[in-house]
């Protein structure tokens, strides 16, 4: 499945700053993610899963106190975010420009990063918005963000993570404000662009039953630690964290209640 | 068992600009005293315009609404409040309306001096009351609505709604904000209060597992009509309408170690 190692992080721990309080956020995360790896990093409000996520991608508040290593040896230098490293995150809405077209927005990332002119750039953006099944690209490129449904702005913000061909894709909360039917969709999505595109997955999420039928394993963190790691189905069927039991527990399936 | 809650014939539409949108297309849907119905749906499917219009917070275009044997829709004026004690809507952000420098003191004693079921100087006793009675500290009352964590807000939308001893709460999304380790407290709260007070509650949620966990029966919305209707446990195995098939297919399953017996082949 996973390739040569592609990142290493070692005791890394991160503090934010808050009205004059130092604010412990991660402590001591050791993880290695090796290339076309798909891991999912599950935890509440808190826990520290989405400050892991911006700590790799580079996007940490200013002022934050980060200490450990953050390591790249299979890209080689330290990563640029937005081409080496694609986000998406809970709210496109938020993260999208609501004064530009979609097919703007996936050119821009196009041209800064793969360097590429103009029309070209806009080309590309219809075929990225192809390969994130949008209904007819040619024709959705030139809508703004306020047109779509907060699924098909998802798919959108999804074109943008993928345009500079990254080898990481990190997806933070990215289904949790849609419906169970949409987020179906998108997980399935998320899951063939990373085979295609043979992209490693950081799969943030509060949600261990979904993240079990994407990666290869699980990490599950709480108030700032990293409280267990391992293949997806070792972890769901034997937890060896009394907290990842109860979050096991918690999780409101089909089953006969 | 006469019903608590007969919605016939609903039907409401939403122009925008040169657009119609039809948001119900004559639904019917009826709910007796003590149950809990889970209206099942899509974000569009019409089911957060049913359940405001059901709590008189938006109106409908035609068709009926009962509500303890009495025409919901035609009550003005004084009549109308009083119907608004009884049937109470909890939203999934439900503070979210209020100043967030409110205290919870205030969110809980509004309804109570709005229906006077509480003078000033039984306010306190009354609000703590209620406060324990969802299982939260009487000393949590003073503190603001912004200070607490989203499952206390939770349970303080709770007692607000409860105040008034609704026979009917409507639920949207009550658990969709919530860590999933608040949810089964907060479900269960829910289930003690049904059992104390006999309240049904119409539980509106895009998440079939959550309907699993608390609704005896399951009404599914699609494009504004209803497709399906049963009991949860036929709803779930043999799902009829394409729109529940989806539903009970997107529901995400824990992917356990395969056990060496396989079913079908």
């Amino acid at each position: 499945m996973s390739g040569p190692l592609l990142l290493s992080v070692r005791g890394l721990g991160v503090r934010y700053r808050a009205e004059g309080q130092s604010v412990e956020a991660l402590t001591g995360i050791d993880l290695d993610l090796h290339a076309r790896e798909r891991i999912a990093i599950i935890g509440e409000s808190g826990s520290g899963k989405s400050t892991f996520g911006l700590a790799l991608a580079g996007l940490l508040p200013r002022g934050s106190e980060v200490s450990g290593s953050i390591a790249w040896p299979g890209l080689g230098a330290a990563p640029k975010p937005g081409k080496d490293i694609g986000i998406v995150f809970q709210d496109p809405g938020s993260s999208l420009n609501p004064v530009l077209t979609v097919g703007e927005q996936v050119a821009e990332v196009c041209r800064t990063h793969l360097g590429m002119g103009w029309r070209r750039s806009y080309a590309r953006a219809v075929e990225l918005l192809d390969r994130v099944r949008l209904p007819s690209p040619e024709g959705i490129v030139r809508a703004y963000p306020h047109q779509l449904s907060g699924g098909q702005r998802q798919r959108v913000a999804i074109a943008m993570a993928i345009a500079g061909r990254p080898r990481l894709l990190i997806a933070d909360e990215a289904t949790s404000a849609i419906d169970t039917v949409v987020q179906a969709e998108i997980v399935g999505l998320i899951r063939e662009l990373c085979s295609a595109d043979a992209l490693a997955l950081l799969f943030i999420t509060h949600d261990i039953a979904l993240a079990s039928g994407l990666v290869d394993r699980i990490a599950v963190f709480r108030a700032a630690r990293m409280v267990e790691i391992g293949p997806a189905e070792e972890v769901v069927s034997a937890p060896s964290s009394p907290y990842t039991a109860a979050l096991i527990d918690a999780h409101l399936g089909l089953d006969a209640a | 068992m006469s019903d608590l809650l007969e919605v016939r014939g609903l039907t409401k539409t939403y122009r925008r600009s040169r657009e119609t949108i039809a948001a119900l297309r004559g639904v019917d849907l009826t709910l007796a005293p003590g149950e809990t119905l889970a209206l099942v749906g899509n974000s569009g499917s019409g089911k957060t315009t049913l359940g405001r219009a059901i709590a008189r917070l938006i109106e409908p275009d035609g068709g009926a609404i009962r509500f303890e044997g009495r025409d919901l829709l035609a009550m003005r004026g004084r009549e109308l409040r009083a119907m608004r004690a009884r049937l109470q809507i909890v939203f999934q952000e439900p503070l979210e309306a209020f100043n967030p420098r409110a205290t919870v003191f205030r969110v809980i004693a509004d309804p109570l001096r709005v229906h006077r079921l509480a003078g000033r100087a039984e306010m306190p006793e009354a609000v703590s009351r209620l406060l324990v009675r969802v299982g939260l500290e009487p000393a949590l009352a003073a503190r603001a609505v912004h200070e607490i964590s989203g499952g206390q807000r939770q349970r303080v939308a709770i007692a607000r709604a409860i105040a008034t001893r609704p026979s009917l709460i409507v639920l949207d999304e009550p658990l969709s904000a919530l860590d999933v380790s608040v949810r089964g407290r907060i479900l269960a709260l829910l289930d003690d209060l049904q059992a104390e007070t006999g309240v049904a509650y119409l539980l509106i949620t895009h998440d079939l597992g959550v309907a699993n966990a608390v609704a005896g029966r399951i009404t599914v919305i699609d494009g504004g009509s209803i497709v399906e209707e049963g009991p949860t446990k036929v709803v779930l195995a043999d799902p009829q309408s394409a729109a529940a098939r989806r539903l009970v297919a997107a529901v995400p399953r824990l992917h356990r170690r395969t056990e060496p017996a396989r079913i079908g082949g």
